[in-house]
């Protein structure tokens, strides 16, 4: 195979792609830990794909009550947002303070999504946004006990730290969790998922469908592989930081997902929230602990 | 109806010009990212608006009136 | 990093999975009933167990059509054709 070269506008391109169908995959089998636990045969590994490429020749209709540019513009950007922050993150190893700023944009999205359709379900799915918005502490204090450690928010210089002086989750263990329980937050059907309930019809997304919900799913299955990605490479950087060995262990840790979800039930708004802030605590306790 | 399919075919061939142009001329990194991340969902927005409105075939037709039922 | 080496290997994956889907929907029509090993996923999953060991794309393409069949079915077989792959790897 030929390759081509490093930071090419291709090789970024191949790299979105690469990414997008992988993560597409680690859901599919996300879906089928679930349903193999709950002992139904789940769909098939290529089901969540099949759903993204599918709404890309459905039928759009935009519904009168949406404010019309707001309404496509703001569900691009949160696509748009992913691909930057899988370009500065994975790809580049840049700065880890861009991934979070791409994370603050998915979350006012998630908002400007839900209030741009005018439908009573979407904002009830937007005002629950904002509500676990304020339960994304674990965001902000792993990175600020991460440069306390390593004196950079640089992933390539994050990296290299831990192939040194080993795994960061050996000295910030709380941090780690932290970071965890953000990731199980953006996988489907999690316990926190108060966004996406399934008592307010289908959140945010209720009135979005055909490409707009394709390039919708695009986004969210490249933000699963960033925020995958950030929590193996910044905790076990020491071991994991090959391809392969990161994409392996991307498996595995959709394994643990699946099980967290399948046999967690869904918590009400309020206890979602307390719940995040108390592993965020618990994350800046880890200072005082070392 | 023809009118703004046109202007869909129009919209997602320029939006997915800076692309093509992108992976022939190699543009600085900094410029890349900047095209990839704006381009790529505004591109693809278009081209699905485009295969959205392709003209169904017969068979389709037929297959969207058929009722069926296979024991399911 | 560059992930896309891995490109085929998604590719190829998905389109195994894909032809499998179709290919048990055609084999099976009825309503699922139990499980039983079948012949020829068991040869596609054999041979999707040696040949990941000399050319991975290619025992991708294999491998994802035993695992993308119809729910419910080729659950032993690939579960054979990837043990069948780890202790190839293993020995060789």
């Amino acid at each position: 195979m030929i390759y081509p070269a490093t930071n090419s506008m291709l090789y970024l391109f191949l790299e979105i792609i690469t990414a997008s169908l992988f993560a597409g995959l680690l859901l599919g089998l996300h879906r089928k830990v679930i349903a193999r636990i709950q002992r139904r045969p789940g769909p098939p590994l290529i089901q969540y794909m099949l759903h993204t490429l599918k709404f890309f020749i459905k039928e759009l209709t935009i519904p009168d009550t949406s404010s019309m540019p707001l309404y496509v513009a703001i569900a691009l950007a949160l696509a748009g947002a992913w691909v930057l922050a899988f370009l500065v993150g994975p790809v580049l190893l840049g700065p880890y303070i861009i991934i979070i700023m791409c994370y603050a944009v998915h979350k006012v999205s998630e908002h400007g999504i839900g209030l741009a359709t005018g439908s009573p379900y979407a904002k009830f799915g937007s005002s629950r946004a904002v509500l676990s918005a304020t339960s994304e502490m674990p965001l902000v204090v792993a990175p600020a006990l991460v440069f306390v450690r390593t004196n950079s928010l640089i992933l390539q210089d994050i990296i290299n730290y831990q192939i040194i002086n080993g795994s960061l989750v050996n000295q910030l263990p709380l941090a780690a969790l932290a970071t965890f329980i953000l990731v199980i937050t953006k996988t489907p059907f999690n316990p926190f998922g108060i966004v996406y309930g399934k008592d307010i019809i289908s959140g945010f997304k209720t009135e979005h469908f055909g490409v707009i919900r394709g390039v919708l799913m695009f986004g969210e299955t490249l933000a699963f592989f960033v925020l995958l990605w950030c929590f193996l490479v910044i905790f076990f950087g020491g071991v994991i930081n090959t391809p392969l060995t990161i994409l392996l262990a991307m498996i595995g840790v959709t394994f643990i997902l699946g099980f967290i979800c399948a046999l967690t039930p869904m918590v009400a708004p309020y206890h979602s929230v307390m719940i995040q802030w108390i592993f965020a605590l618990l994350a800046i306790a880890n200072v005082l602990l070392i | 109806m023809i009118k703004t399919m046109t202007k869909n075919r129009i919209m997602s061939l320029l939006t997915s010009l800076p692309l093509i142009l992108g992976f022939i001329l190699n543009p600085p990194l900094v410029i890349s990212i900047g095209l990839l991340t704006f381009f790529i969902p505004l591109s693809s927005y278009y081209i699905g608006q485009v295969l959205m409105a392709r003209p169904k075939s017969k068979k389709e037709e037929e297959e969207r009136k058929k009722i069926t039922f296979t024991g399911y | 990093m560059p992930y896309f080496q891995f490109l085929p290997h998604i590719v190829l994956f998905i389109i195994g999975s894909l032809v499998g889907l179709e290919a048990s929907y055609k084999w099976h029509s009825e309503p699922f009933v139990q499980r039983t090993i079948e012949p020829i996923p068991l040869a596609i999953a054999i041979i999707g167990g040696i040949l990941i060991n000399i050319y991975a794309p290619l025992g991708f393409l294999f491998l994802g059509f035993v695992l993308g069949m119809r729910p419910g079915y080729g659950f032993y077989e690939s579960i054979l054709g990837i043990v069948l792959a780890l202790v190839l790897w293993v020995i060789l």
